[in-house]
């Protein structure tokens, strides 16, 4: 497998290909840099625009493994670096196989347990390629956790105080999706490649559909020319690329060979996830949704 | 990375920053630092990765793809100037005249696009049609491998148009003088007059030597000159001089020099193609005129008889020494028997030789003449063979 800093533009769209991901030549080459730079690259976008399969993608194209940081409100620095293990630690000091200082000491390795962050620094110099770090959602962690990530990135190193600093020859790669619920520092974004992920065209949503779903064609279209003209209504949250693909897989599942305002009205569900909008999207408007979209197959 | 480039780099952060982007401090740094990652520096990659270093929102979207376009402009050689915080590009014309900048005067709604057959041109500023479709190239950049997807141009009109260009040719009379009867040789007579102590004898006469068209094509393939001149029209313009020209070797050079004669030695355009294609001959590059003119002065002079027309197709902004390319071109004046230059954008009226590539050349041409389509070779064929050689399309006239 190619190593990272030698990919070529090629490697990642062959890497994207083999899993199916359908990417812009922009993503190809912010990617590209990400890979090359070894900077970590900051995806936005609206929620299922694609931006976390993105570095899954990365990781499985590359065959190196993907250590994933899911962010939330309150998320701490021991759930993202490290935390000792107490009860182990209790056990061996009572058991007296360790003691708390000394030469078998309770503050080893074998007694840390790494969290992501860590883990993906510890795990940088094993393998061909250093793993995919995924920062998830880092909009939902707050600010102080943004500090110490910038800390983490700027220098690829965490400081053990009972062990010391252990820091990654090859540093992972790391992506960092937001959903923009809020404003990322400067200071972070400085460090970062851009790229925001704006939903697909007509075109390549049915070349992802097609590639992702076992749906017939011409339904595929229906469903992607459906999705487009929803996705021009003023919506409280408009469809993301991952809820045409669901839909798509229900409505494969159900064995629909055409796509009617009736089946439109039973499934509308797995793509509108808001009230509000499932109310707005009435028989009426579904009809001119369908509409547009055999005026938007005919025309593509 | 160029100085050219690299300051090109600062300008457009700036620029950015002036119209409201949040471009990071070292943002132009980080772009420098991309651009140089880059195997390709293509239009789309080039813009992905100063996007992906220069923007932090999306609401910054609008105003970078405004600049970019201005960017992409200037670091080709163009003199547009960054707008004002409206994020629309405008023209500088405090310039001297309009420059012959291909993102400054020439949108080409219907133009060639890159390994298509072109259309009508017409005025205008701004980026052409093939720009916006994402032309790869740059002012550095590497070039591409030749792709034609088949030659769909008009190939009997090309033929007609080169034989009347190479009809035009070989009644030129040369630069050089010889036994005639057009007017009184004075040197010969005083030599004959020495001679024979002074006694009178028939007045010796001279000529202008005419030759038979021969010489050297010499074709400027860097991606600015491909996206301004109908390729399918380039390849039948050489397939037909090679065919219909006596040893006429044909070069085409970016930011190297590649003798392509072989590729047109075929039966068709197509089959020229065809060839170009399969020997992975390449094209769309940055533009050293100087350094592809000092290659061949350097490994092959003698392919430059003094009973030569060298045809330059180029537009003549050059991204190397400018120095350099004034001294090739002198020695390519005094070596061949004329020299003519067809700039792809003197097809706009509005174009005049301010370029520094062009200035510099200039002197040292016979002709000069407009040459992006069909139409255009026609035109200068007829005005060769009406006018002989000249430079009115330096006035910007064209050569119409």
């Amino acid at each position: 497998m190619t190593a990272f800093a030698d990919a070529t533009e090629a490697d990642v769209r062959a890497a994207f290909d083999r899993q199916d991901y359908v990417a812009g030549d922009d993503v190809v080459t912010t990617a590209l840099l990400a890979l090359r730079l070894g900077n970590p690259l900051l995806v936005e976008g609206a929620p299922g625009a694609g931006k976390t399969e993105l570095a899954k993608t990365l990781a499985r194209g590359f065959d190196t493994d993907l250590v994933r940081l899911q962010c939330y409100e309150g998320l701490a620095a021991e759930n993202a670096l490290y935390e000792w293990n107490y009860t182990k630690q209790l056990l061996a000091v009572e058991g007296e196989e360790a003691s708390v200082d000394g030469e078998h000491s309770v503050f080893d390795e074998e007694y840390l347990l790494e969290r992501p962050l860590l883990r993906a620094l510890a795990d940088a110099d094993d393998g061909e390629n250093p793993p995919v770090l995924l920062v998830d959602e880092v909009d939902r962690a707050d600010e102080a956790f943004e500090a110490l990530l910038l800390e983490v990135l700027s220098d690829f190193q965490v400081s053990v105080p009972e062990l010391g600093t252990i820091s990654a020859d090859r540093p992972p790669i790391v992506v960092l999706t937001s959903n923009r619920t809020r404003g990322l520092s400067d200071a972070l974004k400085r460090r970062c490649l851009y790229l925001h992920v704006e939903p697909p065209s007509f075109e390549r949503e049915l070349e992802i559909v097609e590639r992702k779903s076992a749906l017939d064609t011409d339904v595929a279209a229906a469903v992607c020319g459906v999705v487009q003209a929803l996705r021009e209504r003023a919506l409280r949250k408009q469809p993301g690329v991952a809820e045409t693909l669901d839909w798509a897989d229900a409505l494969a599942a159900l064995g629909v060979e055409e796509l009617d305002a009736a089946t439109v009205e039973r499934t509308i569900g797995c793509l509108l996830k808001d009230a509000t909008d499932v109310a707005e999207i009435d028989a009426e408007a579904i009809e001119a949704a369908l509409d547009e979209a055999r005026a938007g197959t005919r025309a593509a | 990375m160029d100085d050219h480039l690299r300051a090109e780099l600062v300008r457009f952060a700036t620029a950015l920053r002036a119209g409201g982007v949040a471009v990071p401090g070292d943002g132009a740094l980080a772009a420098a630092d991309a651009l140089a990652a880059l195997d390709d520096r293509g239009r789309e990659a080039v813009r992905a990765a100063l996007r992906a270093t220069l923007c932090t929102r999306p609401a910054d979207e609008d105003v970078f793809a405004s600049r970019f376009e201005t960017f992409w402009t200037r670091v080709r050689g163009g003199d547009t100037a960054y707008g004002d915080d409206d994020g629309v590009a405008t023209l500088d014309t405090s310039a001297e005249g309009v420059a012959d900048a291909p993102g400054q005067m020439v949108v080409d709604e219907n133009a060639a696009m890159p390994g298509g057959a072109g259309g009508e041109r017409s005025g205008g500023v701004g980026p052409s049609q093939s720009e916006r479709a994402g032309s790869q190239y740059s002012a550095d950049g590497a070039s591409e491998r030749v792709s034609l997807d088949g030659v769909r141009g008009d190939e009997g009109s090309v033929d007609d148009a080169v034989a009347t260009f190479t009809d035009a040719v070989a009644s030129l009379p040369g630069r050089r003088w010889g036994r005639g009867t057009g007017a009184p040789d004075v040197r010969r007579a005083l030599r004959r007059g020495a001679a024979t102590g002074g006694v009178p004898l028939p007045l010796p006469e001279r000529e202008r030597e005419r030759s038979a068209a021969r010489g050297l094509v010499f074709v400027d393939v860097s991606g600015s000159v491909l996206d301004h001149l109908d390729r399918d029209v380039l390849i039948g313009f050489c397939h037909a001089i090679r065919r219909r020209w006596r040893r006429t070797p044909i070069y085409f050079f970016d930011t190297a020099l590649r003798d392509v004669s072989g590729a047109f030695d075929v039966s068709s355009p197509a089959a020229a193609a065809d060839v170009l294609e399969s020997t992975r001959v390449e094209w769309g590059g940055g533009t050293r005129i100087g350094d592809a003119l000092a290659g061949l002065h350097r490994e092959r002079p003698e392919r430059v008889g003094r009973h030569d027309t060298v045809v330059v197709v180029s537009d003549g902004i050059e991204r190397g020494d400018t120095d350099g390319l004034r001294e090739q071109a002198a020695w390519l004046s005094r070596r061949a028997g004329r020299v003519l230059w067809l700039n792809p954008l003197a097809a706009d009226e509005r174009w005049t030789p301010s370029a520094p590539g062009m200035r510099a050349v200039l002197p040292y041409l016979d002709g000069l003449y407009a040459f992006a389509d069909t139409d255009d070779l026609a035109a200068l064929a007829a005005d060769l063979k009406r006018h002989g050689p000249t430079l009115r399309a330096a006035d910007g006239r064209g050569s119409a």
